[in-house]
């Protein structure tokens, strides 16, 4: 200890005498006996040793002679001892006052010392008896330190106050402990007025223990625990005895505790995860709110169930969790399923701890409800894996697309040169058969791939000006020779409040009409097909237009219309096949419905159908630069037709192909070949072309960049002059990719002729 | 009508293009002539050089020029080689498609040779 290495290395030692030769006598003894590190402070008055005493200076004992300049006799001791009770004071006697030697250890001194008698011997026995007190009235005071513990004592008769270095700690004026007595406790302002009161409570009861609130010089307040007895000494003088303990930390930590526990209660109550205190058996010692909403029990069931362990199921895992809760005294996110009270599962996740307290072994649990997130979770996966299943489709029709063209083109191609030849009538309607066929496949090829795009939303549908009676002119002019073919009237009526120029996605609105129209024709042998667009609502500058095809075919029976919009839906009819996919009216239904129309039919068997859809249309002014007649034939460059065309193509016998097919079908034609792109730019830094072919992967300048340079670069005759890309990739031209560099249109690769004239007239002819 | 094991070529597609003109498919072969090894020694240097995007280029060309040969053999195996370039998958199959494509070469050759008049 501390205290006790201090006491070893400097034993102070008050000598408190006047006579230098006693003085002188004492040190030598002390040098001669067998006590080290004794270090003496010789006063030679009382005075002057209360002072060395009240500076808080620490000595061993007080060697103390009764005659003093200031103080003689035994008043000497009793003056030293009213101050410093607790001193170890060995009293020096002259050696005819051994009787007052007696008489000051019966007052309290701790031993005497006959000046003249005693040798080196005797005083080190009795300094080593007082500095072992010392050491053992430090511990005393250590040991009340650490326990905030103080005494003190009242003599109410003479005033006297004594009290421990701790009790004047804990009221917090260790100043003025020696100044303490009767009187002082009266004091208003004195923190130990306290004491007055219960000396007075005391004085009734005999004996008071209590708890209070004290409050320090400083304003500080300090919890006390207060327990204070009264005796009588043995001149019947009353003496109060008390001890006195600092419970501020322990308050402290008490309130703590409790706002700790509110914390917790409202954590505990208001957590959307259920938290509950469970045994091993499974019975639940508290739960809050959320356990009864995850286990769907009332509070009062969940109360009453002896084993909760039964509501987890597998078995099992349940046993798994216990086992791995009890090993490893906590488990984390331990997963497993409980059943609610409805029957049906919840998945949960669980984080336990063991928890033991003198009256209870179990464990707490928080347990989370993760079903709707597990299964947000299988959701999301499974639509990963359906986007990924989709794009594994999309690439793996693009392809079979691709590689199913040029066949077809070539059975095709072959087809129209075998109807060229001299062919007997029959093989005429075989080869016919053939090319229908084929044609029939090529539908199926580019219909699969459109409703691929379709589905997987990339379509991205035009916002541009058009002209609708345009539009509607050259649909029946087209289905006007297969209505013919077939004995059916066709009309087409627009009502007279449908404007004229609207604005919106004119390709589509066509292919849908085609599809609807075509299906009507195709289903009706006899009577007509009546095609009427009228106008329903006007929205701002917007107007919602509803277009309605009605046929009187063969229909289609109640039960089958419901399913006539889904994919591989087909009329079959037990007399007659129906060439087709089934995917038309799926595309029509998609195309209208992800530009946020709405299409439907309704039919009487063996009546007719009719099928209709709204969509709604920004209204425009008019096409710039439109000088179109509205009624157009389909348009072929006549064979003497004059124009320039640029072919930018590098493979040899591609160009040859080409040039020889073209300039067969129109002898005028003036075709410059370029070999790259940057062979098309040289070329057009000093010509200009009425159209440009070009191929798209090519060495040195491929066919984008030579297009984003001539439509930025060139001056306008050129910048704006028609390019048509040429492609064996089918995504190029149906992700519209060419569109994106500045291309007007494509022309698949092997080109089939008739494609790449009409192509090629389409454009030239605007010119 | 497929190329057979006997005639190595098909040349339905280049007299289709040639319009059956007879001075076109002429010209037309012997450019094949000309350019099918010419073609085939790039594609080997490439493939040994491991000079993929090349490759790729050069596959895409030979595709063309494959169409009028009417060989399936190395039509596929040179529609193959394209696209395990192009996405570098697979790219350890790569010599054994430019092996397959040199090993039809000789026979269609010699059988363009016998179409020439």
């Amino acid at each position: 200890m501390v205290s006790n290495s201090t006491l070893v290395s400097t034993n102070k030692v008050l000598l408190v005498e006047d006579n230098p030769g006693d003085a002188r006598l004492v040190e030598i003894y002390l040098m001669e006996s067998d006590l080290q590190n004794c270090e003496v402070v010789n006063k030679i008055t009382l005075a002057d040793a209360i002072v060395a005493l009240e500076t808080g200076e620490e000595f061993a004992a007080i060697l103390l002679d009764l005659t003093l300049p200031d103080s003689r006799g035994f008043e000497t001791l009793e003056r030293l001892l009213a101050k410093f009770p607790q001193k170890n004071i060995i009293v020096l006697t002259g050696f005819s006052d051994k009787e007052m030697g007696l008489r000051a250890v019966k007052a309290g001194a701790q031993d005497f010392l006959v000046k003249g008698a005693f040798d080196s011997e005797q005083l080190s026995k009795s300094l080593r008896f007082s500095i072992e007190r010392t050491k053992v009235l430090k511990r005393l005071e250590e040991t009340q330190r650490l326990a905030s513990i103080g005494n003190w004592e009242y003599f109410p008769e003479t005033g006297d106050f004594t009290a421990t270095d701790e009790f004047f700690r804990i009221f917090g004026n260790t100043d003025e402990r020696h100044q303490i007595d009767g009187e002082k406790l009266e004091e208003g302002d004195c923190p130990l007025k306290a004491l007055k009161d219960i000396h007075d409570a005391v004085g009734i009861t005999g004996s008071v223990k209590q708890d209070m609130k004290i409050r320090q010089k400083t304003g500080a307040y300090r919890f006390v625990s207060v327990k204070c007895n009264v005796r009588q000494d043995e001149n019947n003088n009353l003496v109060y005895q008390g001890i006195i303990q600092d419970i501020t930390d322990r308050k402290h930590s008490e309130q703590e505790a409790v706002k700790s526990q509110e914390r917790y209660q409202v954590v505990f109550t208001q957590s959307k995860d259920a938290l509950f205190i469970c045994t091993f058996d499974g019975k639940f010692i508290d739960f809050n709110q959320a356990t009864v909403d995850v286990f769907g029990y009332t509070r009062e069931e969940l109360e009453e169930i002896k084993d909760t362990h039964k509501l987890y199921y597998p078995q099992e895992r349940k046993n798994e969790f216990l086992l791995k809760l009890k090993a490893q005294k906590a488990v984390k996110d331990f997963e497993i399923s409980i059943a609610h009270k409805s029957g049906e599962a919840r998945e949960c996740m669980m984080t336990a701890s063991i928890t033991v307290t003198d009256d209870f072994v179990g464990y707490n649990c928080i347990l989370r409800d993760v079903t709707e997130l597990r299964q947000a979770e299988r959701m999301r996966k499974a639509r990963d894996l359906a986007q990924q299943s989709a794009h594994m489709k999309e690439q793996f029709l693009a392809s079979i697309s691709h590689e199913m063209r040029t066949p077809m083109n070539a059975i095709l191609g072959m087809s129209n040169i075998l109807m060229q030849m001299n062919l007997a009538p029959e093989q005429q309607s075989l080869v016919q058969n053939i090319k229908n066929s084929s044609e029939i496949l090529l539908g199926v090829v580019s219909d699969i791939l459109e409703i691929s795009s379709i589905q997987n939303g990339k379509v991205v549908f035009e916002n541009l000006p058009f002209d609708l009676t345009e539009l509607l002119n050259n649909l029946t002019n087209v289905m006007q020779y297969k209505a013919q073919e077939k004995d059916v009237y066709l009309q087409i009526n627009i009502a007279p409040d449908v404007p004229r120029f609207i604005s919106g996605d004119k390709l589509r609105l066509n292919q849908v009409l085609y599809n609807l129209v075509g299906n009507a024709i195709k289903f009706t042998d006899h009577g007509h097909v009546k095609i009427f667009i009228e106008k329903l609502y006007d929205i701002g500058a917007s107007v919602q237009l509803k277009f309605n095809v009605e046929d009187t075919g063969i229909g289609i029976s109640e039960d089958k219309i419901e399913a006539i919009f889904e994919t591989f839906t087909r009329i079959l009819r037990k007399d007659r096949v129906y060439e087709g996919t089934g995917l038309g009216l799926s595309i029509c239904k998609n195309l209208v419905e992800q530009q946020g129309g709405k299409i439907g039919a309704s039919s009487v068997e063996g009546q007719g159908s009719k099928f209709f859809f709204d969509l709604i249309f920004e209204m425009a002014d008019g096409i710039e630069g439109s000088g179109k007649q509205p009624q157009e034939p389909v348009f072929e460059l006549p064979a003497d037709a004059k124009f320039r065309l640029l072919l930018v193509e590098d493979h040899k016998m591609n160009q040859l192909v080409a040039r020889k097919t073209l300039e067969r079908k129109w002898a005028n034609i003036d075709l410059t070949i370029a070999d790259d792109g940057q062979a098309a730019l040289d070329l057009l830094k000093e010509n200009t072309y009425d159209i440009v072919l070009m191929d798209i992967q090519m060495p040195v300048m491929d066919g984008y960049e030579a297009t984003k340079i001539i439509r930025e670069t060139f001056p306008p005759d050129r910048a704006n002059m028609i390019i048509l890309a040429m492609t064996a990739h089918a995504h190029v031209a149906k992700d519209g990719k060419y569109k994106e560099y500045g291309m007007d249109d494509f022309v698949l690769k092997p080109f089939e002729p008739d494609d790449l004239f009409q192509k090629i007239s389409k454009y030239v002819k605007h010119l | 009508m497929q190329a057979t094991s006997t005639t190595h070529i098909n040349l339905d597609y280049l007299r289709l293009m040639a319009d059956n003109d007879d001075e076109m498919i002429q010209t037309m072969l012997a450019m094949l002539l000309e350019e099918l090894p010419e073609e085939m020694g790039k594609i080997q240097e490439l493939c040994q050089a491991e000079n993929w995007d090349e490759l790729t280029r050069v596959s895409h060309k030979m595709k063309s020029t494959l169409a009028f040969v009417g060989n399936d053999d190395m039509t596929n195996a040179n529609k193959e080689l394209e696209r395990i370039t192009k996405y570098k998958t697979d790219i350890q199959l790569a010599p054994s498609l430019v092996d397959t494509l040199n090993a039809n070469l000789p026979q269609v050759l010699e059988a363009l040779k016998r179409e020439v008049k």
